[in-house]
């Protein structure tokens, strides 16, 4: 029962992030509407933690919260609808053998990709051990220290407790209205994002390129074992995954629909990226540069648009920031500084990322060289909509301020490596991804251009 | 050539999918059934339940003592660190800090006999009594004079 209820609350935050996706870019397209729905996985969980953090900080009684969101967004999708009756109308789903041909593999990649999430998480019902040490035991200090909690932030009660809550905030929720501090809630919540990023990869290139390249994005993402063994983990890094990516396909898809409201949504994604964990705060500052160098190269104020969605999120990670213990990484600045002058370590961030890029996945063949091999098979000049550059600019941006971390730690670099890169690798997999696959030409391409070759 | 073109997406589908159900399936024939109650967290919370239950409700703190400060005890450094973020997660939200300064102090001496290092303990603590004992762990509770 626990966990249909918790089903039912998440899917009601996913609605309300929906709702909200639509108020601000209201384009009633059926794919627009699908990459919405998607969209809203973020911003429904995303928007509610950034406002049950600001409950705390305004001291305002937090048994009341959860429940008063929970009202919330069953309204909101309810107005959404009882405004625009037509938006239902709008959604037709038309039955082609090819569709359901598709349907059916999705359909059987993200069955398999759930199967292989749920056994490990059974096997880990409490996540590996940054799960519980961080990410989880926060969660459990939001939910029974009630209006202590703020003021336990600052004293270090936790390991890492200067990590950002995006997703403690939402499980402490989840637990409140459950009455349960259960291990199913955290699994859940991932299982909700790990659908909700499947789904946001394939939405996105479908609304970018065409269905059938959706669809074969979401299968080919969804049938590779790292997506489920990490989101099992519990580590928060499916979710910064996920903001990467619909932070990229955003701006992407602004340079070629023109629609500057996308580019709020982007600075909301982009803020709770950096809500989300510490390397999302990196992309804050890339984005930043890149929509201001955007605004520069069209001559167009874009920024205040990026500004007005980041600005919830980025006074909250202020907020936040202000009370928490300082991060680790930056302990002894000036021993820090000498690092990045020892050659040694440029060798040893180069020789594991270049292990990585040809073992990351875990499928019994590299997975890198798999898609190098159909990237030449299937490469043709194809013209792409809008400016495809931004979303290699901004995963080699992210990637550059990995390895200055790498560089920079006053941890042995090798553990550091060690047990953080594979992780590193899948925040950026999903948009290299979707790049690749705007870059390359779709099956319905050469299933219309067959007789021309 | 085109051919191959014209069909590569299926390879690829096929290659993936291959792999998916490879790893299902290998995922299902190492999957342990008891896993979820007997794995090492769990079984660290089930130890630090009737612990929980002894402490009086306007307790927010407790010290927490372990191998690592006994002198002349031998630990490891990385599991004495990982059984005290076990507890710091199980004790949530209950504050555990590192040290006698409370009241209240849990102690997770390993294979150490408390009879042995309790002229130790009383020097940090001065007088105190055994609460409850859970699996190798203590709740001790300083009494005042």
């Amino acid at each position: 029962m626990i966990v249909v209820f918790a089903i039912l609350i998440l899917l009601v935050k996913v609605l309300a992030g929906f709702a909200l996706a639509h108020l601000i870019w209201d384009s009633t397209e059926v794919k627009a509407l699908l990459l919405k729905f998607f969209l809203g996985v973020g911003l429904g969980t995303g928007v509610s933690s950034l406002l049950y953090f600001l409950w705390f900080w305004c001291r305002f009684p937090p048994v009341v919260y959860p429940y008063a969101e929970l009202v919330a967004c069953v309204l909101l999708p309810v107005l959404l609808v009882w405004r625009s009756p037509k938006l239902i109308a709008k959604i037709k789903i038309a039955f082609t053998r090819a569709g359901l041909a598709w349907g059916g593999l999705i359909f059987l990649a993200v069955a398999l990709c759930v199967t292989q999430y749920l056994v490990r998480a059974a096997q880990i019902p409490h996540g590996m051990q940054d799960a519980w040490g961080i990410w989880n035991v926060s969660a459990r200090f939001i939910d029974g220290a009630g209006d202590r909690w703020l003021s336990i932030i600052p004293q270090s009660a936790w390991f890492h407790s200067d990590y950002p809550l995006l997703v403690s905030l939402n499980i402490a929720d989840t637990w409140s209205l459950v009455a349960s501090s259960t291990t199913r809630v955290p699994i859940i919540f991932g299982l909700v994002y790990l659908l909700g990023l499947i789904g946001l990869l394939g939405s996105s290139l479908a609304f970018a390129k065409d269905n059938q390249q959706g669809a074969l994005g979401a299968i080919v993402f969804a049938s590779v074992p790292v997506v489920a063994s990490l989101t099992a983990n519990q580590y928060a890094d499916v979710q910064l995954s996920y903001f990467f990516l619909a932070s990229g396909m955003l701006f992407y898809s602004y340079t070629f629909t023109h629609q500057p409201r996308l580019l709020i949504l982007a600075g909301l994604f982009v803020g709770l990226a950096g809500w989300t964990k510490n390397e999302g705060l990196a992309f804050i500052v890339i984005a930043a540069a890149l929509c201001a160098f955007l605004s520069l190269r069209e001559k167009k104020n874009l920024l205040k648009y990026f500004l007005v969605g980041l600005a919830l999120p980025l006074l909250v990670i202020l907020l936040f920031k202000s009370i928490t213990p300082p991060n680790d990484l930056f302990v002894d600045k000036a021993a820090s500084f000498r690092q990045l002058f020892d050659l040694s370590r440029y060798l040893a961030i180069l020789t594991r990322s270049t292990q990585m890029l040809f073992s990351f996945g875990n499928w019994p063949v590299s997975l890198f060289i798999i898609f190098l091999v159909y990237a030449l098979l299937n490469f043709a000049r194809v013209q792409s909509a809008g400016k495809l550059w931004i979303l290699p600019l901004l995963c080699l941006a992210q990637f550059a301020s990995y390895f200055f971390i790498y560089l920079f730690t006053p941890a042995d670099i090798l553990v550091h490596i060690n047990s953080s890169i594979e992780r590193l690798f899948f925040h950026l997999f999903p948009l290299t991804l979707c790049f690749a696959l705007i870059l390359l030409p779709s099956p319905r391409y050469w299933m219309s251009h067959a007789t021309d070759h | 050539m085109t051919k191959i073109r014209r069909f590569s997406f299926v390879l690829l589908i096929i290659v993936s999918l291959s792999f998916s159900v490879y790893t299902t399936y290998t995922s299902l024939r190492h999957f342990r059934p008891n896993a979820g109650e007997q794995n090492e967290v769990s079984a660290w919370e089930n130890r630090m339940q009737p612990i929980r239950e002894k402490l009086p409700p306007d307790v927010t703190e407790i010290g927490y003592l372990a191998e690592w400060d006994i002198p002349g005890a031998t630990y490891g450094q990385t599991d004495q660190y990982h059984e005290f973020n076990l507890t710091v997660y199980s004790m949530a939200p209950f504050i555990v800090r590192r040290g006698p300064a409370h009241d209240w102090v849990l102690g997770n001496f390993g294979n150490v006999l408390i009879k042995k290092i309790d002229p130790w303990l009383r020097a940090s603590l001065g007088n105190y009594e055994i609460v409850v004992t859970s699996g190798g762990l203590y709740l001790m509770h300083r009494v005042k004079p």
